[in-house]
């Protein structure tokens, strides 16, 4: 009858045999030995596989396997440059793909490339979002027969980012204004300032003593020629000369903007503000943005090429990796 | 012999000092490497493999067994070996027909040593054992080469193969057993007091 035990007996027996059980599993083991036959068969039976095991002959070394400074010296730097460089190849491989990914990534987000080169038109319709800069960036009534989109988007598209977000101002017929001398608005646009200079459409300010019109920032007044008559047409309809404005009492008001009363409750101050952009300034802006598209697309190849060769790195060091773990086994 | 001093010495470079150990040590270390491979040749140079590399990662040898070490170096440069052999079997040489297909079992590869029974016959059981050590799983064949015929005791093999005691146990009895079962091929030929019976005496 051939034994039928665990592999969990065998493991006691083995462990008997070489004295590894504890008192207390000997105790239970001896107890379990005097009780099963099969066991006590087992134990025997590697007591003498462990007894032939322990006959085989020991084999003696053939030769010496002392080293030679020889040995050491051939062997230590070609080991070691194994050693050291598979991890700055299979490094190098990573850190190639981890750039190859941003730059992928980086030319699928959106308006990642074209952000900075356009700049100018992004404030252009960050200014169209807002209604009232878009309110005070058109022209009144009375210079838009004189003043040309065109050149209002050019002034845009030309000044700095900073300076795009404020709000275009266009006079005529006074100097320049700054703080000291803060110009009387004749159909200039209304101005933001600090100081509550704002110059309402033809000319209606909303200081208190009726002052406004007039640009605190002169770098966005844009000279015309011409400009200083203006049509009487315009004056006869929304703007005031700037003779009179000292005798027109004080608006009150809730408008939208400035406080402006609107056109239905103003009465003596009609100022119609357009609700859109007029349609050329849209193309305008479209175009700006088509120029900044050009150039993104122009700048394309020179990150094409810079994706290439990190692609191409990556794989040269990645083989170079796998070669170096070979010859490092 | 200090070899606790020699260690250190070695440490600092002295080469003449790691001589001296591997003195010591090598009739173990090619002992478990020729049993391991079972081919004297590839013993040799995995012994001198070894002991090589025990010189260069000796600044890693933090104390206590430096048997269980050297025994450590030599058991992965056997894994080694073995997994390169495994990389690069041998294509066995077998002969054709005129049919081209092959001969099975041909005559010019029959052994021309002597058979199992001749050897045991004449003393060898060191050829019978290294068989059965053949059939064993290289894992399980460390473990028994260095308990039961290198001599070392469940600690130091537990540093050297790198696993808890309880797997050493564990691969120790699954090996015994595996060997029992392979020396009783040869039954009547090992020594009468040896001689393992084949079923439990009821």
């Amino acid at each position: 009858m051939r034994a039928n035990l665990s592999i969990r007996d065998y493991e006691q027996i083995s462990a008997y045999l070489d004295g590894q059980l504890s008192p207390r599993d000997k105790a239970r083991f001896e107890q379990q030995l005097r009780e099963r036959q099969d066991l006590k068969t087992a134990l025997e039976d590697m007591s003498r596989t462990r007894a032939l095991l322990r006959m085989a002959p020991h084999r003696r070394a053939p030769r010496n396997f002392t080293l030679t400074p020889a040995m050491v010296q051939k062997s230590q730097p070609k080991r070691s440059f194994n050693l050291n460089l598979f991890p700055t190849l299979s490094f190098g491989s990573a850190l190639a793909a981890l750039l190859l990914v941003a730059t992928i990534l980086f030319e699928l987000m959106p308006g990642a490339v074209t952000g900075q080169m356009s700049a100018a038109p992004e404030a252009a319709r960050n200014a169209e979002n807002t209604t009232g800069a878009t309110s005070m960036m058109q022209p009144a009534p009375m210079a838009t027969s004189s003043v040309s989109a065109d050149q209002q988007m050019q002034g845009l598209a030309a000044a700095p980012e900073n300076k795009a977000v404020e709000p275009p101002v266009v006079t005529w017929g006074f100097p320049q204004a700054n703080e000291s001398s803060p110009a009387f608005g004749q159909g200039g646009g209304p101005g933001i300032d600090s100081l509550g200079r704002g110059g309402g459409s033809g000319g209606g300010g909303m200081d208190p003593s009726g002052v406004g019109g007039g640009a605190p920032d002169g770098n966005l007044v844009v000279p015309l020629d011409g400009a200083q008559s203006l049509p009487d047409a315009n004056l006869k309809q929304g703007a005031q000369p700037a003779e009179d404005f000292n005798s027109i009492p004080t608006l009150e008001g809730s408008g939208p903007v400035l406080g402006l009363p609107p056109a239905e409750q103003g009465g003596q101050y009609t100022v119609p503000l357009p609700t859109a952009l007029p349609p050329r300034e849209t193309s305008q802006t479209m175009d700006a943005g088509s120029e900044a598209e050009t150039l993104s697309t122009t700048s394309l190849p020179a990150l094409r090429w810079v994706q290439i060769g990190l692609g191409a790195a990556a794989l040269l060091l990645a083989a170079a990796a796998f070669w170096a773990w070979r010859r490092s086994r | 012999m200090d070899e606790v001093g020699l260690i250190d010495a070695a440490k600092k470079g002295d080469l003449d000092s790691f001589n001296r150990l591997i003195l010591a040590y090598q009739d173990m270390a090619f002992n478990l490497a020729a049993r391991m491979l079972s081919d004297d040749d590839a013993a040799a140079d995995v012994t001198q493999v070894a002991f090589l590399s025990a010189y260069r990662s000796l600044d890693t040898f933090r104390g206590g067994s430096f048997k269980s070490w050297v025994l450590r170096m030599v058991s992965n440069a056997c894994y080694d070996e073995l997994r390169r052999r495994k990389r690069r079997p041998t294509v066995p040489l077998e002969p054709m027909t005129e049919e081209d297909e092959e001969v099975e079992s041909p005559a010019w590869l029959a052994d021309d040593g002597p058979s199992p029974e001749d050897e045991i016959e004449r003393g060898e059981l060191n050829r019978a054992i290294q068989r059965c050590l053949n059939g064993l799983p290289d894992d399980f064949r460390s473990v028994v080469i260095m308990i039961d015929i290198e001599g070392a005791d469940y600690q130091e093999v537990s540093l050297a193969v790198g696993k808890p005691l309880g797997t050493i146990k564990s691969r120790l009895a699954r090996a015994r057993l595996k060997m029992r079962d392979c020396l009783r091929q040869f039954g009547e030929l090992l020594p009468s007091v040896l001689r393992l019976d084949d079923e439990v005496v009821p």
